[in-house]
């Protein structure tokens, strides 16, 4: 071949390489949802469904076993190897439906998913709220919106183990629970992705605090104002250089969501969601002043709620350090300190979080359990490496791109 | 693109039997009308796309076909006008000053094709609700398509004009630029 047509192949490669990943549909039944006719699980039965299933069809696509664990607004089925499935339910007569869709996180496959719990096989017993040591799920799944022709069968193991049941371990979504560059239905860090992520298997959320040039403290990860998060629109340039009358007017998130202010993602996931853990990863030492008032009317208003849920102002730097070590009465701010143990019993943050790559680290994990502090972990997405860390780490949470990979291997713990 | 490049690459080590020149340089500055190629996703709809811009080149032009060269300029890429809120509407203002390596060849006398590539410095201006701000992004990616008809009108002085597509990658803007020329020949 000629040298020629090598730099052809090789400057077309680079040039399709450029473009931008494009969204990944979320296949629809569309008007073929048969959910529309059938009646809401019971609440008592949800926890009885909870569980691991054997996979008895198909297992080279989607291994030995999945964790089947209900969330704030479906069911979600999760295998290790990131393949996993957002599904909704009901029931008719003593059959329970489960329809929805299965996506691989780490390809773009996708395809709808329709599954069923017949009377006989766990339907009756699971309605009327009683254990049911024999479910079988019987269906199928498809490719993108074609319908479900390959068959799915999952046969009920054991529930989760009483370490899992009683562990209050944190899988921590990144970016609000989940990055733009995953291809999800909605724009990272916004108010549609507070709502979706439960659905991926997390109970908590990182998310990326800022201020306005007019002081309003909003969530948005990247410096500048950019098409890999937004549409592309008027602005350009330091985000943090309007103010937020411009911000709401003018930008939209990558899937139409508007920037919501950091009261707003607050407000929501307290009224809105079941996250038990909201890490605040402060973006700007400008913002720390202006994000503690926010955080401790969050704060109370959880406690009016009855809610129980976690709100800590991250540290990820020296700035932030100080800025924070500024403030009157700091100490008594909650926070997530992600630098030294020592600097963490400087300021006395209530959470260490140590980056992965520096290990399991048992020994100051240990340190700051015995300190009546919690230890979580960032950013991890490898399943070997998330699996690695379950098993031999003492952390109470992990920060991830790949929730569904962390609820697999946490829930399967025996 | 990538064909018109390869195809300069080419072409342009081929000798050139139009006519036989020496070693120059030329300093070309054009002005005329530029405009905006609407692919914004939000507040596109009353947008003022059309300008004028100006530009600025300096040529080495060897003996062969192909000149390498500089490019700057400065261009208004798009106005907008957009509602702030129920009473107050906002302004918004974005150019672009873009500084780019330029391989132009002679394809036929007088008639040139040119590539480019470099940095653009994009300023956004907003003002309205009594705010005013302005930004400025540095775009690491940008590219240009050039064609130019230049005429000599003697030894020193060419006159011509020239089409030029910019895409600015930063912001994933694009303009085209339709521009009259006046070379001096040093």
């Amino acid at each position: 071949m000629k040298v020629r047509n090598f730099y052809v192949i090789g400057l077309l490669l680079l040039i399709i390489g450029c473009n931008k990943e494009s969204l990944i549909p979320v296949p629809t039944s569309g008007i073929n949802s048969f959910l529309k006719e059938t009646r809401p699980i019971p609440e008592s039965s949800k926890p009885l469904m909870e569980g691991i299933y054997l996979v008895t069809t198909n297992t080279t696509i989607f291994g030995d076993t999945m964790v089947v664990k209900w969330n704030h607004s479906g069911i979600l089925f999760t295998c290790k190897n990131g393949k996993h499935f957002i599904m909704n339910s009901g029931y008719l007569d003593s059959v329970i439906f489960i329809q929805g869709y299965w996506r691989d996180g780490y390809s773009d496959a996708t395809g709808l998913c329709n599954m069923y719990i017949s009377g006989s096989e766990g339907g009756n017993d699971l309605l009327e709220g009683k254990p049911a040591p024999h479910i079988i799920l019987r269906g199928a799944y498809g490719t993108d919106n074609a319908a479900p022709n390959q068959s799915l069968t999952l046969q009920y193991l054991r529930p989760f183990s009483n370490k899992v049941k009683e562990s209050n371990f944190y899988i921590l979504g990144h970016r609000a629970g989940g990055r733009n560059s995953d291809r999800l239905p909605v724009s990272e860090n916004s108010i549609a992705m507070v709502r979706f992520t439960e659905r991926l298997g997390t109970t908590g959320i990182e998310v990326d605090p800022r201020i306005s040039s007019d002081g309003v403290a909003f969530i948005y990860h990247d410096p500048d104002i950019n098409t890999r998060l937004t549409q592309k629109g008027l602005l350009a340039g330091d985000v943090s250089a309007y103010t937020w009358l411009q911000l709401s007017s003018f930008v939209k998130l990558i899937h139409g969501e508007r920037i919501p202010s950091l009261e707003e993602v607050l407000t929501f996931a307290i009224d809105s969601t079941e996250l038990r853990f909201v890490y605040m990863d402060m973006k700007s030492a400008d913002a720390v002043p202006v994000v503690i008032p926010i955080q401790q009317r969050a704060i109370q208003h959880a406690k009016d709620k009855g809610r129980d849920i976690i709100i800590m102002m991250g540290i990820p730097d020296i700035d932030v350090l100080n800025a924070l070590m500024a403030y009157p009465d700091y100490q008594n701010v909650p926070s997530l300190c992600e630098l030294t143990v020592d600097d963490v019993r400087k300021v006395n943050a209530k959470v260490w979080a140590p980056r992965w790559t520096l290990g399991v680290q048992n020994d100051l994990v240990q340190q700051m359990h015995n300190e009546g502090r919690l230890a979580v972990c960032w950013t991890i997405d490898s399943p070997n490496w998330i699996r690695s860390y379950l098993d031999q780490g003492i952390f109470d949470g992990l920060v991830t791109n790949f929730p569904y990979v962390v609820a697999y291997h946490h829930y399967i713990q025996e | 693109m990538v064909l018109v490049f390869l195809s300069v690459v080419v072409y342009s080590q081929k000798n050139d039997s139009v006519t036989v020149r020496l070693n120059h340089y030329t300093v070309t500055v054009g002005a005329g009308w530029t405009h905006y190629i609407n692919n914004l996703q939000v507040g596109g709809e009353n947008l003022q796309k059309d300008f004028a811009g100006v530009s600025v080149k300096f040529f080495w032009e060897p003996e062969h076909r192909l000149s390498l060269g500089l490019e700057s300029g400065y261009y208004k890429l798009f106005r907008a006008k957009g509602q702030l809120t129920d009473n107050t509407l906002g302004q918004v203002d974005r150019s672009i000053i873009p500084i780019l390596f330029l391989i132009r060849m002679r394809i036929i006398e007088n008639m040139h094709l040119g590539i480019g590539t470099g940095i653009a410095l994009i300023t956004n201006k907003i003002a309205g609700g009594g705010q005013k701000v302005v930004t400025e992004t540095l775009s690491l990616s940008n590219f240009e398509l050039s064609g130019a008809y230049i005429y000599p009108l003697n030894k020193h002085l060419l006159l011509g004009g020239e089409v030029k597509l910019f895409h600015f990658g930063n912001t994933e803007d694009t303009m085209y630029s339709i521009q009259a020329t006046c070379a001096v020949r040093l």
